[in-house]
C-alpha cells in the first residue's frame, strides 16, 4: 500500500492515483501491492442502473405550481360557465389559460437553446392566434398572422435548426420564403396576384442585390463596423427608392422617382462615400507597400 | 400469529419523514446505505431467505408507499422480496413503485457483503442499522453460525413491540408557541464543476483509538471534534473561494440525532432530529480552539429534552396546522418542494451523521470485517458526510454530486493526516487507477 506524497492518505492497495488530489503514485510495484477485493464494484450494465429523475426540486416544485394554478383557473371558469348559464363561454379563456401555462412549462421542461425555444414559442402563438379567430366560427385575420410566424420560422430559425452543412440550403429556403410570403399575403388580401410581382419581389430582389454586395465584402474583406452599418443602410435607402421606382411603373406614371428622390440622393452619396473608402484605403495601403 | 400488517390497514408516514416523498427529484434522492463486509461469502438464494424470515419481524418496513388525497401514506406490500447485485453508486435514486418491486428499501449483495439501501421516509439510521444486523444475524444463522442475543438483533418469529411501529413525534408532541424560526443562508461550495446522478464516494477508514486520542485531548467526543473539522476545512474553502470577508456566510453543519434514548423511545421509524451548529465567519476568522469551543457548547445545550421538544414542536405543529391538514396535496407538493430548502438544506453547509461504534455480538463480530454507512447528498448541499465503526475503525464515507471536485474531502482528511491520524483512503470515482 501506498502513501500519497501530497495528501498523505494512504491508498488502498493496488491504487495508482490519489483520489483526493489525483497524483500519480511513484512507487515501486510491491509498495503499491496488488489490487484487492474493491470496496466499490464495478460499473454496472446500463440496463441495471436506476434511472435517476430528470428534473431537479426546484424546477419541479415551479412546474407543479404552475399546473396547480392551472388546475385552479380551469375549474373556476368551467364553474362559472355553469353558473352562469350559457352567457359566459369558457373555451377561450380556458385555452388561454392552458396556453399561457404551455409558455412558462415549456420553458422548465426543455432544455433551452434558441432553436427549441423559438421554436416552440412560434407554434403555441399560432396555436393561440387560431384559437381566438376562431372564436367566429371560421379562420380570417389569424391566417396572415400564420403566414408571418412560418416565415419567420423558414428565416430565422429553420437555418440554425439545419445541420452545418445543410445550413446554406435553409438560407435558399429563407430567401425563397420571403417572395413566397409576398404572393401568399397578395393572393389573400386582394383575391389575385398583383403587387406581389409588379412591385414587393422586384422592390425584394434590389434589396437583396445590395446586401449581396456587402456579403461579399464581409466574406472577401474586412470592412470596419462603420461600413457595416454604412451598408445596410444604403440596402434600406436602395428598397425605399426601388419600392418607390417600382410602384410608380405598376400607375404607369412617366416620373422616375415620386417622394423617394430625396432618399436616393442619400443613397448615391453614401455609395459614393463608401466607394471612395475602399478605394482610398486601397491606395493607401499600397503606397504604403501593404498587403491588403 | 403472524406479525404482518392488517391486508388494509392504512399507516400514515411520520412526522419526520412527510418532506421526503414530495421533495424527491434529481440530485435529492434521500436514501441512505448500510453494509456489512464478511469473511464468508454471500449467497444470493440464502440472503433472500435471510431476508423472507426476517421480514415477517419487520411489517411496518414491509410496506408500499402511495398518494392520499390530503398526504403519502403506507399500505402494506406483499409482493415476492428480491435481493439485487451492489451497485458501485450508492444511495440511488428509489421509485416509489418501480424502484424495488413496491417496496422502499433494496438489499444488495456483493462476493462478501450484505448492503441495505432504504428510502429515508421509511426508516432512520439507527431504524435500518436494527433491519440490517437482524438480516445479516439471520444470514449467519443460515449458513450455521450462532450468533448470541443482542438488543439490536430482532429474531424471526418473535412478536414486535407496538411501540416500534408508532410515530414517537406524537407522543412526545408538547403544544408550544411560535415553534418556526428560519435562519439566514449558510455557505455553500460554488457548484464550479459538473454534477452527477452517480453519487461519487471517498471512503475513509481511521482507527477509532487515534480519533479517541485526539478528541480526548481537546475534551471533546469524537463527533464534536469531526464536526469541529469540517466547519475547519469549510472556513478554508470559503476563504479561498469568497475573499471578502463581507461577502462571506455563515458555515453551519447538520448533525442528526438519535433521540431514542433522550426521550425513551423503541420506535423503528424516524426519530431523529438535527442539531445545526456553526460559527459565523463574517465576525472574522476564527481559529480551530475557537471552533471547537463553539460546537462543543451549541451541541451539548441542543442536546436535551427540552429544547429538542421544540423541534418534535415544529415537525408536529406543521402537520397539524388546519391549512397544511387539509390542503390536498397536489398543492402541498410543489410548497414542500419549494420552501424546504429555505427551513432545511440552505441553513447549513454539509451534513455529518455519526451512528457511533457499533457493538457486534459473539458469532458475529468475528465474520463482520467492516461496516459502512453512505447518506445522500442534495442539491443545495453537495457533499455528505457519513459515519460508523465497528472492530476498532471508523468508516468515514463522503458523498457527493461534485463530478470531479473534492476538494472538500481533500481539506478535511488531509487535516486529520496533519494531526498524525492514518486515513486509508477507497473510492468509486472514475478515473482513479485501482
Amino acid at each position: 500500500m501506498a502513501y500519497c506524497v501530497r495528501c498523505g492518505v494512504k491508498l488502498e492497495s493496488g491504487a495508482t492515483v490519489c483520489p483526493l488530489c489525483n497524483t500519480q503514485v511513484m512507487a515501486p510495484q510491491d509498495v503499491i501491492g496488488k489490487p484487492g477485493e474493491p470496496l466499490f464494484p464495478s460499473q454496472p450494465e446500463a440496463a441495471l442502473r436506476p434511472r435517476a429523475p430528470r428534473l431537479d426540486k426546484n424546477r419541479k416544485g415551479i412546474i407543479e405550481l404552475i399546473i396547480a394554478f392551472m388546475a385552479i383557473a380551469v375549474i373556476t371558469l368551467t364553474i362559472t360557465a355553469f353558473a352562469l348559464d350559457g352567457s359566459f363561454v369558457p373555451w377561450i379563456p380556458i385555452g388561454s389559460v392552458i396556453l399561457g401555462g404551455a409558455y412558462l412549462l415549456i420553458a422548465l421542461f426543455i432544455r433551452i437553446t434558441y432553436v427549441k425555444i423559438v421554436s416552440w414559442y412560434a407554434l403555441l402563438t399560432a396555436l393561440l392566434v387560431v384559437m381566438i379567430d376562431l372564436n367566429n366560427g371560421k379562420l380570417s385575420w389569424s391566417i396572415p398572422i400564420i403566414l408571418s410566424l412560418v416565415l419567420f420560422y423558414l428565416t430565422a430559425v429553420l437555418p440554425w435548426a439545419l445541420p452545418k452543412h445543410q445550413r446554406k440550403a435553409g438560407w435558399i429556403i429563407g430567401i425563397v420564403s420571403v417572395a413566397c410570403y409576398f404572393i401568399a399575403l397578395d393572393g389573400l388580401l386582394t383575391g389575385a396576384i398583383d403587387w406581389s410581382i409588379s412591385i414587393a419581389i422586384p422592390t425584394y430582389a434590389v434589396v437583396l442585390l445590395s446586401l449581396s454586395f456587402l456579403i461579399l465584402r464581409i466574406h472577401y474583406g474586412r470592412p470596419s463596423v462603420t461600413d457595416i452599418v454604412l451598408s445596410i443602410i444604403l440596402s434600406a435607402c436602395w428598397g425605399v427608392v426601388a419600392g418607390d421606382f417600382f410602384h410608380l411603373r405598376s400607375m404607369g406614371s412617366n416620373r422616375l422617382l415620386s417622394w423617394s428622390a430625396s432618399v436616393a440622393i442619400v443613397a448615391f452619396c453614401l455609395l459614393i462615400f463608401l466607394t471612395l473608402n475602399v478605394s482610398v484605403r486601397r491606395v493607401r495601403n499600397y503606397f504604403n507597400n501593404r498587403v491588403t | 400469529m403472524s406479525n404482518a400488517l392488517h391486508r388494509d390497514e392504512l399507516l400514515p408516514l411520520d412526522n419526520s419523514a412527510i418532506i421526503y416523498p414530495p421533495t424527491v427529484a434529481r440530485f435529492n434522492t434521500h436514501t441512505f446505505r448500510l453494509s456489512m463486509d464478511l469473511t464468508i461469502p454471500v449467497y444470493p438464494h440464502r440472503l433472500l431467505t435471510a431476508l423472507e424470515h426476517i421480514i415477517e419481524r419487520f411489517p411496518y418496513f414491509s410496506v408500499s408507499l402511495h398518494r392520499g388525497f390530503y398526504w403519502y401514506y403506507f399500505l402494506p406490500h406483499t409482493a415476492p422480496l428480491k435481493v439485487y447485485p451492489e451497485t458501485p453508486y450508492p444511495c440511488a435514486y428509489m421509485h416509489r413503485k418501480k424502484g424495488a418491486h413496491g417496496y422502499l428499501f433494496k438489499v444488495q449483495y456483493t462476493e462478501h457483503r450484505i448492503a441495505i439501501e432504504i428510502f429515508h421516509a421509511l426508516t432512520d439510521g439507527t431504524g435500518g442499522l436494527i433491519f440490517l444486523k437482524s438480516l445479516v444475524a439471520e444470514y449467519l444463522r443460515l449458513s450455521g453460525y450462532q450468533v448470541a442475543p443482542d438488543d439490536q438483533i430482532f429474531l424471526p418469529h418473535s412478536l414486535p413491540h407496538p411501540e416500534e411501529k408508532e410515530d414517537s413525534f406524537e407522543r412526545f408532541y408538547k403544544p408550544l408557541k411560535s415553534v418556526f424560526g428560519s435562519e439566514t443562508a449558510a455557505f455553500h461550495m460554488k457548484a464550479d464543476d459538473e454534477l452527477t446522478d452517480d453519487i461519487q464516494v471517498i471512503s475513509a477508514r481511521i482507527a477509532i483509538a487515534d480519533l479517541k486520542r485526539l478528541s480526548t485531548s481537546h475534551q471533546v467526543t469524537i463527533t464534536e471534534y469531526l464536526v469541529a473539522e469540517l466547519i475547519d476545512a469549510l472556513q478554508r474553502i470559503q476563504e479561498k473561494e469568497i475573499p471578502a470577508l463581507r461577502r462571506r456566510s455563515p458555515i453551519r453543519i447538520s448533525v442528526p440525532v438519535n433521540i431514542r434514548k433522550v426521550f425513551g423511545s423503541q420506535s423503528l421509524r424516524n426519530f431523529t432530529l438535527f442539531i445545526v451548529v456553526g460559527i459565523d465567519v463574517r465576525l472574522g476568522h476564527y481559529d480551530f480552539h475557537e471552533i471547537l469551543n463553539q460546537v462543543m457548547h451549541q451541541m451539548r445545550s441542543e442536546v436535551n429534552a427540552k429544547t429538542l421538544s421544540r423541534q418534535v414542536a415544529r415537525n408536529v405543529a406543521g402537520r397539524r396546522h388546519p391549512v397544511i391538514r387539509y390542503a390536498p396535496l397536489v398543492f402541498k407538493n410543489p410548497f414542500m418542494k419549494l420552501l424546504s430548502d429555505h427551513y432545511g438544506d440552505a441553513i447549513y453547509s454539509s451534513t455529518i451523521s455519526n451512528i457511533g461504534n457499533v457493538h457486534l455480538p459473539d458469532g458475529m463480530k468475528e465474520v463482520v470485517q467492516r461496516l459502512d454507512f453512505y447518506l445522500s447528498p442534495s442539491k443545495t448541499n453537495k457533499v455528505s458526510w457519513a459515519a460508523i465503526g465497528t472492530n476498532g475503525y471508523l468508516s468515514l464515507n463522503c458523498t457527493s454530486i461534485f463530478a470531479h471536485k473534492t476538494d472538500f474531502e481533500q481539506e478535511f482528511l488531509t487535516a486529520l493526516v496533519a494531526k498524525g491520524i492514518a486515513v486509508e483512503v477507497s473510492t468509486n470515482r472514475n478515473g482513479t487507477e485501482r
